[in-house]
């Protein structure tokens, strides 16, 4: 009892051999187990953290562009930093995506073709893209199919106590770029852009009231977007319940006036 | 055999935990990104002054709402939806009821006002009074 009780316990068989070779194993286990998963994991939150940082800075851009085009500024510089891919701009001629408005003007069908032109960001390492198209900033991952809209564009319905008139106003953002230049960035840049034109604006030309207003998406078939803007159309946030939807196209019935608006924002330089 | 020395082990000890520190501020540095939109910009999109401007605008029309034409009420209120669509991107209704409320030493006029631009939607109703040459005794 008292040979066990005693703390200094018989050290015979320990070896300090043994003990370092103990010791440099869980040493060496640590560095393979970190370089192994630690950083690996490290980098893939490098990845989401620019992706993240990305679609912020879209936001931010969208918000200038907000500037240019409601509030009548006509020149904007923005500071940013693109990391973990690239940003291009396409012009409105470059781009495929179509959208289509149709409403009934006095008898005939009004059909308004409009390309948005784009700036997409391509994240190198990870699988995200993420667009500023037509006001809106959608987002989609490179080997799936779905795509979300991470900022929607200002479009809205109008129904007062007073008159009772219906109205519906669009907002199309048409980039534009100088002399048809290809911008890309990657890195710290500065982005510049400008509206000098006064916006286009297409509206009904007769107050007949009680029309419809059909909205048609066509996305770029090898950046397609179709399920965000489906989200946005067929939501609350245009009008309370959302567009019907009637084949490729989706309907505002019973309206009294169309307001569409398109500005023409030119990126001078990236 | 000689007793091993454990005295410095709380070097190693110190040793873990700053790895394991280090590794939860690089985490948190990878977390960190920059805003979208600053309150200052969702301040600034408010529209205040366009409310203000057009609010003004339409009680000095009520004033003399009275002496006006048929068709020169319906062009003052025209022009004052045409010029806000136009710049402000807004929407903008208002009916001008002279007389709809009596007392015996005002008559009102009602006017109300609705204004929506797509992010801000407002309405007001508005009494404007204006003395009764003839107050009722």
């Amino acid at each position: 009892m008292s040979k066990h009780g005693n703390f200094r316990m018989d050290e015979c068989a320990v070896s300090e051999s043994i003990g370092f070779i103990i010791i440099f194993s869980i040493v060496i286990a640590g560095i393979g187990l970190v370089s192994l998963y630690g950083y690996p994991m490290l980098l893939q939150h490098q990845i989401g953290a620019d992706e993240r940082t990305m679609e912020q800075t879209m936001i931010t851009i969208q918000n200038d562009m907000k500037l240019l085009s409601y509030s009548n500024v006509p020149y904007k510089d923005t500071a940013l930093r693109v990391s973990g891919g690239a940003m291009s701009v396409y012009e409105t001629a470059d781009t495929n995506q179509d959208f289509e408005f149709e409403w009934l003007d006095n008898g005939t069908w009004n059909d308004l073709h409009f390309s948005p032109g784009e700036l997409r960001y391509v994240s190198d390492q990870g699988t995200a893209v993420i667009s500023f198209e037509n006001g809106a900033v959608v987002r989609r991952q490179q080997d799936a199919s779905g795509s979300v809209m991470l900022a929607e564009p200002r479009w809205f319905y109008d129904d007062n106590e007073i008159t009772h008139k219906k109205t519906v106003v669009i907002f199309l953002t048409a980039l534009k770029t100088k002399n048809n230049r290809d911008l890309s960035l990657n890195g710290i840049g500065n982005l510049q852009m400008s509206r000098l034109e006064e916006p286009k604006v297409h509206e009904l030309s007769s107050s007949v009231g009680n029309t419809d207003l059909r909205v048609k998406y066509t996305p770029d078939g090898s950046n397609d977007y179709s399920q965000a803007w489906h989200n946005y159309f067929t939501g609350s946030s245009i009008i309370q319940g959302g567009l019907d939807i009637q084949g490729d196209y989706y309907v505002i019935e019973g309206i009294d006036q169309v307001i569409v608006k398109q500005y023409n924002i030119t990126i001078t330089n990236i | 055999m000689e007793r091993l020395n454990d005295e410095g082990q709380w070097i190693v000890l110190m040793g873990f935990m700053v790895c394991v520190g280090i590794f939860f501020l690089a985490l948190i540095i990878t977390q960190s990104t920059v805003v979208g939109q600053t309150t200052s910009e969702a301040v600034l999109e408010f529209p205040k002054t366009e409310i203000q401007d057009t609010r003004s605008e339409i009680i000095d029309i009520a004033k003399d709402w009275e002496t006006y034409t048929t068709a020169k009420r319906t062009n003052l209120m025209d022009d004052l939806k045409v010029i806000s669509m136009a710049r402000k991107n807004a929407v903008v209704e208002c009916s001008i009821t002279p007389g709809a409320v009596n007392d015996s030493y005002y008559s009102y006029t009602r006017i109300i006002i609705h204004y929506n631009n797509g992010v801000t939607e407002y309405d007001e109703t508005f009494l404007l009074s204006q003395p009764l040459s003839q107050p009722i005794p």
